[in-house]
């Protein structure tokens, strides 16, 4: 089953910047990792998954109806793009309520999944009486993903997670995915720089360069060294 | 796990939203600071409402001795529609869309139509929709209640609101339209039509059609109410429309003002010896930075404004001449150097750990703000010499003031300032980057010109003449000895290096 479909999608910055996709599908319990060197259309590839922005030409369909003007999706999306989209004069407990309840979930089970995700936030998060805009990069981001997460989304959409988690983060965040991915089929879509993340948990990886796809594999199966030797190719 | 649909209805959100509103507003850095300071800002706001409220008492008498034919609720209400163009003027300029807390909201399930909604709402909870109600409530009790009736004194007061409201409405609509820049420049040019139609071409006509909407006040006129209800009915419907588009440029990147890189004028400064690069810095930071552009940006009104505010006001009362000056004296150097050393926590790694000579680099940010300020009272001084030329020496004065003794106690007290600036925020209530001490010090500034004001009271001269020669001769006796008192700024600032790298790290 197809979670989101891409229709003769195009975004154009002024002269210098297209995002051009003609057609890409998504099943449903995929998880997909898009990589690209910075510019490459990563970010505003997701902005246009989210409506954020608004698309020059073609349209983003999910549930059947396409994001553009209307809000079905936003009850089965969970996604964390920066830290510009955290409400950052709220605590990150304050945040995860607010978040919950839009979802329908009560305080209970807000504090449930708090707990569950309590190892992988380390103790430097909740209960620090703190507010968002107070807590480091590493901890904005773990507040931001987790809220992303813990609404148990059917699909989940997120910008470069790894950065500024320190390592045993990393790898926490990864088991995560995987564990969400496999037990709830939720279709994931994650961009990074780092391809070595993605190759450990995503099932497909997308390159995208200038806008445009130019690799999209399938994973185990497909030869990731052609997308290394890419990277290899651009640096020289 | 199925996911439920969001449960909380339109309302219901929209007062979660306004609670977030307050708490953003409750929450921010400025009110995090210390009881002292948050007393100092409501006594700030006590003194405005009761100039305000001065201002309002005084007024039948003064309208009574320059309009004597006509009673003076009829010659304010003949005015009525001045003040409104004013105000609307004003609120272009000032008045600010609240839209910082929406981008968080966007990929939220809450729907467009209700943050939209939000923003219209929340708008509304602005002191602009307000303030004028200080001036008029004591107005009307004295012109209205008094000789009317209490009918006539709320009517009144209820059309004021609404011919605000009208105004609110506008601003709002012309700053949340997705093309706000060509609809902000065609409303300015009929606010100067208006204006110049109300003032010099039929101006008879503009206060007899003025003085006919308070007529219909004081009747209580359904007409007078219906029409700017249907305006702001009509005008919020319109910018819900317009927020809805322009969703999409809040969601996005923040956008630039234009492609960056160094300008013509920025590389001249780069090319001046000794002061060069640290001027083509300066520049870079009070030019590309979201709140001190839009500063920037209205010199050219402040050039004018001045000058035509001394013009315009009526008689040559001490009180009007006090007030300016005191605003120039605590607003002037509050203007240029609120943010001292705030700009450099964000780089402050890189000046603490360069050679980099602190008291050139003092002197440097001394000498440019100088120059600043000499470029915009040349132009000003010109056009007092022709509005209000006994302005023009007491003028010149202050600018001497400002840049001597008020700049030296700007830039020193400035130095323990670790308050780290955030320079895509741009509302103008968010004083975050201005430290406890540097608002403390605004307030000294102001102060310290009524205390030369009563010296210059005592002294065989006019008023003007020795304020003039004592504002001018202290900022002298400063303006020479600037390197004495950079050198003991530049000091401290070395004493406090370890002490605001700490600091910016705990903020970071």
């Amino acid at each position: 089953m197809t979670a989101i479909r891409i229709e003769q999608l195009e975004k154009k910055y002024g002269e210098q910047f297209t995002l051009d996709i003609n057609e890409l599908f998504f099943d449903a319990g995929s998880l997909t990792g898009i990589v690209g060197n910075n510019g490459a259309g990563k970010t505003t590839f997701f902005r246009l998954l989210l409506d954020l922005v608004q698309p020059t030409r073609g349209r983003v369909i999910t549930g059947r109806q396409s994001v553009a003007g209307s809000n079905h999706w936003k009850s089965f999306t969970g996604s964390y793009l920066d830290e510009g989209f955290l409400i950052d004069f709220l605590t990150p407990e304050e945040y995860f309520y607010f978040t919950g309840r839009l979802y329908g979930l009560h305080a209970m089970t807000v504090d449930e999944k708090i707990s569950k995700y309590s190892r992988f936030m380390g103790g430097e998060v909740v209960g620090q009486k703190k507010y968002i805009r107070n807590l480091s990069s590493g901890n904005k981001q773990k507040v931001g993903i987790v809220a992303a997460m813990m609404v148990q989304p059917r699909l989940l959409i997120l910008d470069e997670p790894f950065n500024y988690l320190d390592p045993s983060s990393q790898i926490f965040m990864k088991r995560l995915l995987r564990e969400d991915n496999e037990a709830r089929k939720t279709t994931m879509l994650i961009s990074s720089h780092n391809l070595n993340h993605l190759a450990e948990i995503c099932t497909r990886i997308i390159l995208l360069e200038k806008g445009r796809i130019i690799k999209d594999l399938s994973l185990p199966g497909d030869d990731l060294r052609d997308v290394e030797r890419y990277f290899s190719m651009q640096a020289d | 796990m199925q996911l439920k649909q969001t449960r909380m209805s339109t309302q219901l959100m929209i007062r979660v939203l306004l609670h977030h509103g307050w708490l953003s507003l409750r929450r921010a850095h400025y009110f995090g600071r210390s009881m002292g300071i948050k007393l100092l800002m409501f006594f700030a706001g006590l003194i405005f409402i009761w100039y305000l409220y001065m201002v309002g008492m005084m007024l039948p008498g003064v309208l009574q001795s320059v309009f004597p034919w006509k009673p003076p609720h009829e010659a304010f209400f003949s005015l009525l529609v001045y003040i409104y163009i004013a105000d609307l003027a004003m609120r272009l300029l000032v008045q600010k869309v609240p839209r910082q807390l929406v981008r968080a909201y966007l990929p939220l399930p809450v729907s467009r139509k209700t943050l939209a909604s939000y923003i219209l709402i929340r708008s509304w909870f602005s002191l602009f929709n307000f303030y004028l109600f200080a001036l008029l409530v004591p107005l009307f009790i004295r012109t209205l209640l008094l000789p009317f009736s209490a009918t006539a004194f709320w009517s009144a007061l209820l059309g004021c609101f609404l011919m605000g409201g009208v105004n609110h409405a506008l601003v709002m609509w012309i700053k949340t339209w997705p093309s706000g820049k060509i609809v902000t420049i065609a409303a300015a040019i009929l606010i100067a039509t208006a204006g110049v139609l109300g003032g010099v071409v039929y101006p008879g006509q503009f206060m007899d059609f003025s003085a006919s909407i308070g007529d219909g006040f004081i009747a209580s006129d359904p007409v007078v109410f219906m029409l700017p209800l249907m305006a702001i009915a009509m005008l919020q419907w319109i910018s819900k429309k317009g927020l809805l588009i322009s969703f999409y440029d809040w969601g996005g990147a923040f956008s630039s003002t234009g492609p960056a890189g160094s300008t013509r004028l920025e590389k001249r400064f780069a090319k001046v010896p000794v002061h060069g690069p640290f001027w083509e810095l300066e520049w870079k930071l009070i030019t590309r930075n979201r709140r001190t552009s839009a500063g920037v940006r209205q010199w050219p009104l402040v050039i004018i404004g001045v000058p035509a505010i001394l013009y315009f006001a009526p008689g040559e009362s001490i009180a009007q001449y006090m007030v300016m000056m005191v605003m120039i004296a605590g607003g002037y150097g509050f203007y240029h150097l609120q943010y001292s050393f705030s700009w450099e926590s964000r780089f402050f790694d890189m000046i603490a750990s360069r050679n980099i000579d602190v008291y050139t680099f003092i002197l440097s940010k001394y000498y440019f703000y100088c120059l600043l300020g000499l470029l915009q009272v040349i132009p000003m001084l010109a056009l007092l010499a022709l509005a209000r030329p006994e302005m023009v020496f007491p003028m010149a004065g202050m600018y001497f003031y400002v840049t001597g003794p008020v700049f030296a106690f700007l830039l020193n007290t400035g130095v323990g300032n670790s308050t780290r600036i955030d320079p895509n925020k741009k509302a103008s209530f968010n004083l975050e980057g201005t430290s406890g001490t540097l608002f403390l010090t605004i307030f000294a500034t102001m102060f310290s010109i009524i205390f030369l004001m009563t010296i210059a009271y005592f002294l065989p001269l006019p008023i003007e003449t020795g304020m003039s020669l004592l504002t001018g001769l202290t900022g002298l006796v400063f303006i020479m000895l600037h390197r004495q008192w950079i050198q003991a700024t530049a000091a401290k600032f070395n004493r406090k290096k370890y002490h605001n790298l700490n600091k910016y790290r705990e903020k970071q």
